[in-house]
Protein backbone atom coordinates (compact mmCIF):
# COMPACT_ATOMS: atom_id res chain seq x y z
CA UNK A 1 0.00 0.00 0.00
CA UNK A 2 0.91 3.45 -0.50
CA UNK A 3 1.83 5.44 2.73
CA UNK A 4 3.22 9.11 3.09
CA UNK A 5 6.86 7.50 3.47
CA UNK A 6 6.35 5.22 0.42
CA UNK A 7 5.05 2.43 -0.53
CA UNK A 8 5.10 -0.33 2.33
CA UNK A 9 3.54 -4.37 3.17
CA UNK A 10 1.04 -4.59 4.86
CA UNK A 11 0.87 -7.83 6.87
CA UNK A 12 -2.61 -9.35 6.53
CA UNK A 13 -1.85 -12.16 8.76
CA UNK A 14 0.29 -15.06 10.39
CA UNK A 15 -0.09 -18.83 11.15
CA UNK A 16 1.22 -21.43 13.45
CA UNK A 17 4.27 -23.08 12.37
CA UNK A 18 3.79 -26.73 14.00
CA UNK A 19 6.61 -29.16 14.13
CA UNK A 20 6.54 -32.66 13.86
CA UNK A 21 5.21 -33.78 16.97
CA UNK A 22 2.05 -31.71 16.28
CA UNK A 23 1.82 -33.24 12.98
CA UNK A 24 2.19 -36.65 14.53
CA UNK A 25 -0.48 -35.89 16.96
CA UNK A 26 -3.15 -35.25 14.58
CA UNK A 27 -1.89 -38.52 12.79
CA UNK A 28 -2.35 -40.56 15.86
CA UNK A 29 -6.22 -39.02 15.89
CA UNK A 30 -7.15 -39.64 12.60
CA UNK A 31 -5.44 -43.27 13.07
CA UNK A 32 -7.68 -43.35 16.59
CA UNK A 33 -11.00 -42.28 14.56
CA UNK A 34 -10.36 -44.71 12.01
CA UNK A 35 -9.24 -47.80 14.12
CA UNK A 36 -8.57 -49.89 11.25
CA UNK A 37 -11.89 -49.33 9.79
CA UNK A 38 -13.90 -50.16 12.78
CA UNK A 39 -14.12 -46.67 14.21
CA UNK A 40 -17.42 -44.94 14.65
CA UNK A 41 -17.01 -43.02 11.37
CA UNK A 42 -16.07 -45.60 9.16
CA UNK A 43 -18.81 -47.53 9.86
CA UNK A 44 -21.46 -44.68 10.20
CA UNK A 45 -23.73 -45.60 7.33
CA UNK A 46 -23.90 -43.54 4.35
CA UNK A 47 -26.69 -41.52 5.18
CA UNK A 48 -25.40 -40.63 8.22
CA UNK A 49 -22.46 -38.91 6.80
CA UNK A 50 -24.43 -37.51 4.43
CA UNK A 51 -25.83 -35.62 7.45
CA UNK A 52 -22.50 -34.84 9.11
CA UNK A 53 -21.09 -33.43 5.32
CA UNK A 54 -24.34 -31.23 4.79
CA UNK A 55 -24.14 -29.74 8.16
CA UNK A 56 -20.45 -28.62 7.67
CA UNK A 57 -21.45 -27.38 4.00
CA UNK A 58 -24.31 -25.02 5.69
CA UNK A 59 -21.64 -24.15 8.15
CA UNK A 60 -19.33 -22.83 5.00
CA UNK A 61 -22.01 -21.10 3.85
CA UNK A 62 -22.48 -19.00 6.55
CA UNK A 63 -18.46 -18.16 6.40
CA UNK A 64 -18.66 -17.57 3.02
CA UNK A 65 -17.74 -13.65 2.99
CA UNK A 66 -14.94 -13.93 5.08
CA UNK A 67 -13.73 -17.04 2.86
CA UNK A 68 -14.04 -15.15 -0.35
CA UNK A 69 -12.46 -12.18 1.31
CA UNK A 70 -9.29 -13.79 2.51
CA UNK A 71 -9.25 -15.57 -0.35
CA UNK A 72 -8.45 -12.56 -2.21
CA UNK A 73 -6.04 -10.90 -0.32
CA UNK A 74 -3.93 -14.16 0.26
CA UNK A 75 -3.17 -15.16 -3.61
CA UNK A 76 -4.30 -11.91 -5.45
CA UNK A 77 -7.42 -13.94 -7.47
CA UNK A 78 -9.65 -10.98 -8.59
CA UNK A 79 -13.06 -11.05 -6.27
CA UNK A 80 -15.42 -12.71 -9.23
CA UNK A 81 -12.94 -15.39 -9.25
CA UNK A 82 -12.66 -15.91 -5.76
CA UNK A 83 -16.17 -15.89 -4.94
CA UNK A 84 -16.46 -18.20 -8.11
CA UNK A 85 -14.23 -20.68 -5.92
CA UNK A 86 -16.17 -20.73 -3.25
CA UNK A 87 -19.56 -21.45 -4.70
CA UNK A 88 -18.19 -23.81 -7.23
CA UNK A 89 -16.53 -25.44 -4.05
CA UNK A 90 -20.46 -25.85 -2.29
CA UNK A 91 -21.32 -26.96 -5.95
CA UNK A 92 -18.63 -29.57 -5.25
CA UNK A 93 -19.91 -30.55 -2.00
CA UNK A 94 -23.42 -31.25 -3.37
CA UNK A 95 -22.60 -32.94 -6.08
CA UNK A 96 -20.35 -35.33 -4.36
CA UNK A 97 -23.61 -36.23 -2.00
CA UNK A 98 -25.53 -36.92 -5.21
CA UNK A 99 -22.78 -39.21 -6.62
CA UNK A 100 -22.43 -41.50 -3.35
CA UNK A 101 -25.90 -41.65 -3.30
CA UNK A 102 -25.60 -43.19 -7.03
CA UNK A 103 -23.31 -45.19 -5.78
CA UNK A 104 -24.71 -46.33 -2.71
CA UNK A 105 -27.75 -47.18 -4.99
CA UNK A 106 -26.23 -49.26 -7.99
CA UNK A 107 -24.11 -50.92 -5.29
CA UNK A 108 -27.07 -51.98 -3.31
CA UNK A 109 -27.62 -54.61 -6.97
CA UNK A 110 -26.54 -57.78 -7.53
CA UNK A 111 -24.15 -59.00 -10.00
CA UNK A 112 -24.39 -62.00 -12.32
CA UNK A 113 -21.61 -62.75 -13.59
CA UNK A 114 -19.79 -66.29 -15.05
CA UNK A 115 -23.05 -68.49 -12.19
CA UNK A 116 -21.66 -66.21 -9.62
CA UNK A 117 -23.60 -63.97 -7.38
CA UNK A 118 -22.02 -61.10 -6.36
CA UNK A 119 -22.72 -57.25 -4.18
CA UNK A 120 -20.01 -54.80 -5.16
CA UNK A 121 -19.59 -52.05 -2.28
CA UNK A 122 -16.94 -49.64 -1.96
CA UNK A 123 -15.34 -49.17 1.35
CA UNK A 124 -12.80 -46.31 2.65
CA UNK A 125 -8.88 -46.49 2.36
CA UNK A 126 -8.08 -45.36 5.71
CA UNK A 127 -6.35 -42.30 6.69
CA UNK A 128 -6.01 -39.76 4.43
CA UNK A 129 -3.02 -36.88 4.21
CA UNK A 130 -4.92 -34.19 2.13
CA UNK A 131 -2.35 -31.18 0.31
CA UNK A 132 -3.98 -28.98 -1.78
CA UNK A 133 -2.27 -26.59 -4.01
CA UNK A 134 -1.92 -22.83 -3.64
CA UNK A 135 -3.63 -21.59 -7.24
CA UNK A 136 -7.07 -22.69 -6.14
CA UNK A 137 -6.21 -23.44 -2.12
CA UNK A 138 -10.01 -24.26 -1.22
CA UNK A 139 -11.68 -26.34 -4.06
CA UNK A 140 -9.05 -28.12 -5.21
CA UNK A 141 -8.39 -29.01 -1.86
CA UNK A 142 -11.95 -29.79 -1.12
CA UNK A 143 -12.15 -31.75 -4.14
CA UNK A 144 -10.02 -34.53 -2.33
CA UNK A 145 -11.22 -33.99 1.39
CA UNK A 146 -15.22 -34.21 0.47
CA UNK A 147 -14.79 -37.87 -1.43
CA UNK A 148 -12.42 -38.82 1.27
CA UNK A 149 -14.35 -38.11 4.16
CA UNK A 150 -17.89 -38.63 2.63
CA UNK A 151 -16.16 -42.57 1.64
CA UNK A 152 -15.66 -42.90 5.58
CA UNK A 153 -11.86 -41.78 5.82
CA UNK A 154 -10.36 -39.79 8.26
CA UNK A 155 -8.11 -37.18 7.20
CA UNK A 156 -5.10 -34.65 8.18
CA UNK A 157 -5.33 -31.69 6.40
CA UNK A 158 -2.25 -29.32 5.66
CA UNK A 159 -2.80 -26.12 3.70
CA UNK A 160 -0.53 -25.33 1.17
CA UNK A 161 1.74 -22.43 1.49
CA UNK A 162 -0.21 -19.77 0.53
CA UNK A 163 -4.17 -20.05 0.75
CA UNK A 164 -3.71 -20.84 4.15
CA UNK A 165 -5.60 -17.93 6.27
CA UNK A 166 -9.50 -19.12 4.20
CA UNK A 167 -8.91 -22.27 6.53
CA UNK A 168 -9.73 -20.50 10.02
CA UNK A 169 -12.90 -19.45 9.49
CA UNK A 170 -13.48 -23.04 8.72
CA UNK A 171 -11.84 -24.55 11.69
CA UNK A 172 -15.35 -24.29 13.42
CA UNK A 173 -16.89 -25.83 11.30
CA UNK A 174 -14.80 -28.85 10.62
CA UNK A 175 -14.58 -29.38 15.00
CA UNK A 176 -18.51 -28.94 14.86
CA UNK A 177 -19.76 -30.23 11.99
CA UNK A 178 -17.89 -33.87 12.64
CA UNK A 179 -17.03 -36.85 15.09
CA UNK A 180 -13.49 -36.17 16.59
CA UNK A 181 -9.89 -37.02 14.90
CA UNK A 182 -12.39 -37.26 11.38
CA UNK A 183 -10.98 -34.33 10.45
CA UNK A 184 -7.26 -32.80 11.74
CA UNK A 185 -6.05 -29.80 10.33
CA UNK A 186 -2.33 -28.58 10.83
CA UNK A 187 -0.14 -25.59 9.82
CA UNK A 188 3.82 -25.03 8.71
CA UNK A 189 6.22 -25.85 7.18
CA UNK A 190 5.56 -28.85 4.35
CA UNK A 191 9.46 -29.96 4.44
CA UNK A 192 9.40 -30.14 8.39
CA UNK A 193 5.78 -31.94 9.12
CA UNK A 194 5.13 -34.14 6.10
CA UNK A 195 8.27 -36.33 5.96
CA UNK A 196 7.08 -37.44 9.26
CA UNK A 197 3.98 -38.22 8.55
CA UNK A 198 4.57 -40.63 5.19
CA UNK A 199 7.64 -41.82 7.07
CA UNK A 200 5.30 -43.27 10.04
CA UNK A 201 3.72 -45.58 7.32
CA UNK A 202 0.38 -44.92 9.00
CA UNK A 203 -1.11 -42.92 6.07
CA UNK A 204 -3.62 -44.99 3.91
CA UNK A 205 -4.31 -42.60 1.05
CA UNK A 206 -2.26 -39.54 -0.22
CA UNK A 207 -4.30 -36.73 -1.93
CA UNK A 208 -1.70 -34.58 -3.73
CA UNK A 209 -2.01 -31.61 -5.93
CA UNK A 210 1.28 -30.07 -7.00
CA UNK A 211 4.18 -30.74 -8.79
CA UNK A 212 5.12 -34.61 -9.55
CA UNK A 213 8.21 -34.11 -8.11
CA UNK A 214 7.32 -33.48 -4.37
CA UNK A 215 4.48 -36.12 -4.80
CA UNK A 216 7.42 -38.98 -5.78
CA UNK A 217 9.38 -37.39 -3.12
CA UNK A 218 6.50 -37.94 -0.97
CA UNK A 219 5.81 -41.62 -1.56
CA UNK A 220 9.10 -42.96 -1.61
CA UNK A 221 8.97 -41.75 2.07
CA UNK A 222 6.56 -44.47 2.37
CA UNK A 223 7.83 -47.69 4.07
CA UNK A 224 5.45 -49.67 2.53
CA UNK A 225 5.14 -48.14 -0.33
CA UNK A 226 2.53 -50.62 -2.21
CA UNK A 227 0.24 -50.25 0.75
CA UNK A 228 -0.17 -46.81 -0.22
CA UNK A 229 -3.09 -45.41 -2.28
CA UNK A 230 -2.32 -42.65 -4.25
CA UNK A 231 -4.95 -39.63 -5.28
CA UNK A 232 -2.91 -37.17 -7.42
CA UNK A 233 -3.46 -34.03 -9.74
CA UNK A 234 0.14 -32.93 -11.12
CA UNK A 235 1.39 -30.02 -13.33
CA UNK A 236 0.13 -30.03 -17.25
CA UNK A 237 1.92 -28.35 -20.10
CA UNK A 238 -1.25 -27.69 -22.47
CA UNK A 239 -0.94 -26.37 -26.12
CA UNK A 240 -3.27 -24.49 -28.25
CA UNK A 241 -2.58 -24.95 -31.68
CA UNK A 242 -4.24 -22.30 -33.87
CA UNK A 243 -4.70 -23.39 -37.87
CA UNK A 244 -4.89 -21.14 -40.94
CA UNK A 245 -8.56 -21.25 -41.27
CA UNK A 246 -9.08 -20.24 -38.07
CA UNK A 247 -11.35 -17.67 -36.92
CA UNK A 248 -9.31 -15.12 -35.52
CA UNK A 249 -11.27 -13.20 -33.52
CA UNK A 250 -12.58 -16.49 -31.67
CA UNK A 251 -8.73 -17.99 -31.89
CA UNK A 252 -7.36 -14.69 -29.99
CA UNK A 253 -10.37 -14.62 -27.57
CA UNK A 254 -9.30 -17.99 -26.32
CA UNK A 255 -6.33 -18.07 -26.78
CA UNK A 256 -5.90 -14.65 -24.06
CA UNK A 257 -8.92 -16.57 -21.79
CA UNK A 258 -6.60 -19.85 -22.08
CA UNK A 259 -3.20 -18.39 -20.99
CA UNK A 260 -3.87 -16.16 -18.64
CA UNK A 261 -6.97 -16.45 -16.28
CA UNK A 262 -6.34 -16.09 -12.59
CA UNK A 263 -2.73 -14.52 -14.20
CA UNK A 264 -1.89 -17.99 -16.16
CA UNK A 265 -1.52 -19.61 -12.65
CA UNK A 266 -3.95 -22.37 -13.51
CA UNK A 267 -2.76 -26.10 -14.11
CA UNK A 268 -5.10 -26.08 -17.30
CA UNK A 269 -3.56 -22.96 -18.89
CA UNK A 270 -2.62 -22.65 -22.47
CA UNK A 271 1.70 -22.84 -21.73
CA UNK A 272 1.98 -22.36 -25.12
CA UNK A 273 0.97 -21.74 -28.35
CA UNK A 274 1.30 -23.25 -32.04
CA UNK A 275 0.16 -20.76 -34.70
CA UNK A 276 0.13 -21.59 -38.38
CA UNK A 277 3.25 -19.81 -40.04
CA UNK A 278 0.56 -18.16 -42.53
CA UNK A 279 -1.27 -16.05 -40.46
CA UNK A 280 1.32 -15.59 -37.56
CA UNK A 281 1.89 -11.87 -38.45
CA UNK A 282 -2.08 -11.22 -37.92
CA UNK A 283 -2.45 -13.14 -34.66
CA UNK A 284 0.40 -12.05 -33.08
CA UNK A 285 -1.00 -8.32 -33.70
CA UNK A 286 -4.27 -8.81 -32.34
CA UNK A 287 -2.82 -10.55 -29.43
CA UNK A 288 -0.62 -8.27 -28.35
CA UNK A 289 -3.48 -5.69 -28.39
CA UNK A 290 -6.21 -7.90 -26.39
CA UNK A 291 -3.51 -8.98 -24.30
CA UNK A 292 -2.36 -4.42 -24.14
CA UNK A 293 -6.50 -4.28 -23.46
CA UNK A 294 -6.40 -6.07 -20.39
CA UNK A 295 -6.88 -4.38 -17.16
CA UNK A 296 -4.55 -4.92 -14.53
CA UNK A 297 -4.71 -3.88 -10.60
CA UNK A 298 -6.20 -4.91 -7.12
CA UNK A 299 -8.05 -7.81 -7.16
CA UNK A 300 -10.99 -5.82 -5.83
CA UNK A 301 -11.39 -3.88 -8.85
CA UNK A 302 -13.99 -4.14 -11.10
CA UNK A 303 -13.07 -5.78 -14.46
CA UNK A 304 -9.96 -6.81 -13.54
CA UNK A 305 -8.06 -9.53 -15.45
CA UNK A 306 -4.08 -9.48 -14.38
CA UNK A 307 -3.64 -8.84 -10.56
CA UNK A 308 -0.53 -9.40 -7.95
CA UNK A 309 1.23 -12.43 -7.82
CA UNK A 310 1.26 -13.91 -4.13
CA UNK A 311 5.21 -14.69 -4.00
CA UNK A 312 7.15 -12.16 -3.65
CA UNK A 313 9.97 -14.04 -5.03
CA UNK A 314 7.81 -14.70 -8.51
CA UNK A 315 8.30 -11.62 -10.70
CA UNK A 316 12.83 -12.20 -9.73
CA UNK A 317 11.91 -16.00 -11.52
CA UNK A 318 9.72 -14.92 -13.84
CA UNK A 319 12.06 -12.31 -15.40
CA UNK A 320 14.85 -14.70 -15.32
CA UNK A 321 12.65 -16.78 -17.73
CA UNK A 322 12.37 -14.12 -19.64
CA UNK A 323 15.64 -13.57 -19.84
CA UNK A 324 16.75 -16.60 -20.49
CA UNK A 325 14.62 -16.76 -23.40
CA UNK A 326 15.42 -13.96 -25.41
CA UNK A 327 19.01 -15.82 -24.52
CA UNK A 328 18.21 -18.22 -26.77
CA UNK A 329 16.63 -15.69 -29.39
CA UNK A 330 13.18 -15.40 -28.69
CA UNK A 331 12.08 -12.10 -29.43
CA UNK A 332 9.05 -9.63 -27.00
CA UNK A 333 6.13 -8.35 -28.70
CA UNK A 334 4.76 -6.51 -25.45
CA UNK B 1 1.63 3.52 -32.24
CA UNK B 2 3.31 1.06 -29.09
CA UNK B 3 5.67 4.11 -28.46
CA UNK B 4 3.05 6.71 -27.95
CA UNK B 5 1.26 3.66 -25.49
CA UNK B 6 4.40 3.50 -22.86
CA UNK B 7 4.24 6.44 -20.85
CA UNK B 8 1.05 5.69 -20.21
CA UNK B 9 1.71 2.18 -19.12
CA UNK B 10 4.25 3.59 -17.31
CA UNK B 11 1.63 5.46 -15.26
CA UNK B 12 -1.01 2.79 -15.00
CA UNK B 13 1.98 0.66 -12.92
CA UNK B 14 2.80 3.76 -11.10
CA UNK B 15 -0.84 4.32 -9.99
CA UNK B 16 -1.32 0.44 -9.20
CA UNK B 17 -1.01 0.37 -5.47
CA UNK B 18 -3.48 1.98 -3.64
CA UNK B 19 -3.09 3.89 -0.12
CA UNK B 20 -5.28 2.35 2.35
CA UNK B 21 -8.08 4.42 2.71
CA UNK B 22 -9.01 3.82 -0.99
CA UNK B 23 -9.74 0.44 -0.62
CA UNK B 24 -13.12 0.01 -0.34
CA UNK B 25 -14.70 -0.70 2.67
CA UNK B 26 -16.65 -4.08 2.24
CA UNK B 27 -12.77 -5.56 1.04
CA UNK B 28 -10.61 -3.73 4.07
CA UNK B 29 -8.97 -6.01 6.29
CA UNK B 30 -9.05 -4.31 9.52
CA UNK B 31 -6.88 -5.97 11.53
CA UNK B 32 -4.35 -8.96 10.54
CA UNK B 33 -5.50 -12.64 11.37
CA UNK B 34 -2.69 -13.56 13.74
CA UNK B 35 -3.96 -17.20 13.49
CA UNK B 36 -3.17 -19.30 16.92
CA UNK B 37 -5.64 -22.23 16.50
CA UNK B 38 -5.18 -25.51 14.61
CA UNK B 39 -7.62 -28.59 15.18
CA UNK B 40 -6.01 -32.08 16.67
CA UNK B 41 -8.81 -34.73 17.63
CA UNK B 42 -11.91 -32.49 17.59
CA UNK B 43 -10.47 -29.44 19.69
CA UNK B 44 -9.16 -26.19 18.75
CA UNK B 45 -5.82 -26.07 20.35
CA UNK B 46 -3.58 -22.73 20.74
CA UNK B 47 -0.28 -22.56 19.73
CA UNK B 48 1.80 -21.79 21.93
CA UNK B 49 4.89 -20.15 19.46
CA UNK B 50 5.73 -16.71 21.26
CA UNK B 51 8.02 -15.52 18.93
CA UNK B 52 6.52 -13.47 16.03
CA UNK B 53 9.76 -14.31 13.64
CA UNK B 54 8.39 -17.84 13.50
CA UNK B 55 4.69 -17.37 12.37
CA UNK B 56 4.59 -17.05 8.63
CA UNK B 57 3.48 -14.14 7.42
CA UNK B 58 1.66 -13.05 4.66
CA UNK B 59 2.53 -9.78 2.31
Amino acid sequence: VKTTDGFSQKVIGSVPTLSEKEALEALDAAVVAYNNGRGHWPTMSVSGRIEHIQDFAYRMKEKKQEVVNLLMWEIGKSYPDSEKEFDRTIAYIEDTIDALKNLDRTNSRFVLEQGIIGQIRRAPLGVTLCLGPTNYPLNETFTTLIPALIMGNTVILKPPRLGVLLNRPLLEAFRDAFPPGVVNVIYGKGRDITPPLMASGKVDALAFIGSSKAASSLKKLHPKPHRLRSVLGLEAKNPGIVLPYADLDLAVKECVLGTLSYNGQRCTALKILFVHSQIIDVFLERFCDAIANLKFGMPWEKGVTLTPLPDIEKPKYLTELVEDAKHFGAKGCQ
Amino acid sequence: MQLQEKPQLQAKINSIFPDESSIPVEFRLSDPIHQTEYLIDGLLRHWEGQDKKSLHQFM
